[in-house]
C-alpha cells in the first residue's frame, strides 16, 4: 500500500498532494519574511510564517561629566 | 597621553551578566544564567520601552499558544555576552518557534522577558503584521555582533 505524506491543517491531517502550495518572500530594512500557505480549494488551511530579524534593539549608555 | 571620559565597555558586558547592583537587587540561588521567555502581542497592543514585565493584556491567543509564550531554548538561552569596540551585546542561541498554532488576529511584536526574575521585561521587537493558521511561527535571530545582535548596549 502506497503511503501518502500528510500535513497538519485546520481540517486535520490531509495529503499534501491534495493541497495547493504557494509562498512569498518579502524583505524590508528590518526583516526577511517567508510566508507559506496551503490551500484546499480557495480556503487557506495552513499558514506558516518565518521572520528573520536583521537587527535587534540598542540602548546607549553614556558616562556623564563632572561639573 | 590624555584621559578620556567613558563608560567602561566591560561594565556594559557586566550589566548583561548581572554583576553590578546600584540599588536593591535580588538574592540569587546560584551563578547560573536566568531563564527567559518570548510572548507575542497583537497589533492593537502598545508594547514599547515602557514595558516593565510580561502582561497578558493584548497578548495573542489561539489554538496551540499558551499564555506567556515560549521558553527561549538552547544549551543556554543567550549567547554569552561579549563586546566589540564599545558595544556589549547578546542574542538568543536559537530561533524562537511557536509550533502548530493558530493565531487568527494579527500580531506584530514579541516581548522578551526574564521568567526567573518575576517576568521582568527585557526588550520588545516588532515585525510585519502576521497571522498563522495551523502552522508554525518562527523568529530567526539576527547575527550576534555589535551591529545586529538582538540586544546591544552601545
Amino acid at each position: 500500500m502506497e503511503e501518502k505524506p500528510l500535513i497538519w491543517t485546520t481540517k486535520g491531517n490531509l495529503p499534501i498532494s491534495s493541497l495547493q502550495y504557494r509562498h512569498q518572500w518579502t524583505e524590508t530594512a528590518a526583516e526577511i519574511t517567508l510566508v507559506e500557505e496551503y490551500l484546499l480549494g480557495e480556503e487557506i488551511v495552513k499558514r506558516n510564517v518565518h521572520v528573520m530579524l536583521k537587527r535587534g534593539a540598542v540602548s546607549h549608555i553614556d558616562a556623564g561629566g563632572v561639573i | 597621553m590624555a584621559n578620556t571620559q567613558a563608560m567602561a565597555t566591560s561594565f556594559k558586558v557586566d550589566l548583561l551578566n548581572g554583576i553590578h547592583a546600584f540599588g536593591t537587587s535580588v538574592v540569587r540561588a546560584g551563578t547560573t544564567a536566568d531563564s527567559f521567555k518570548a510572548a507575542l502581542y497583537l497589533v492593537t497592543a502598545t508594547m514599547d520601552s515602557t514595558a516593565t514585565a510580561y502582561t497578558a493584556t493584548n497578548e495573542v491567543s489561539g489554538s496551540g499558544y499558551s499564555a506567556g509564550g515560549v521558553d527561549l531554548t538552547g544549551a543556554t538561552d543567550w549567547i554569552a555576552p561579549t563586546s566589540t569596540s564599545t558595544t556589549a551585546f547578546s542574542t538568543p542561541t536559537a530561533s524562537i518557534v511557536y509550533t502548530t498554532v493558530t493565531l487568527a488576529t494579527a500580531f506584530d511584536a514579541v516581548l522578551i522577558y526574564n521568567s526567573t526574575q518575576s517576568n521582568k521585561a527585557v526588550s520588545v521587537h516588532t515585525f510585519g503584521s502576521q497571522t498563522v493558521t495551523a502552522g508554525t511561527f518562527t523568529l530567526t535571530m539576527p547575527t550576534n555582533d555589535s551591529t545586529n545582535a538582538l540586544i546591544r548596549l552601545a
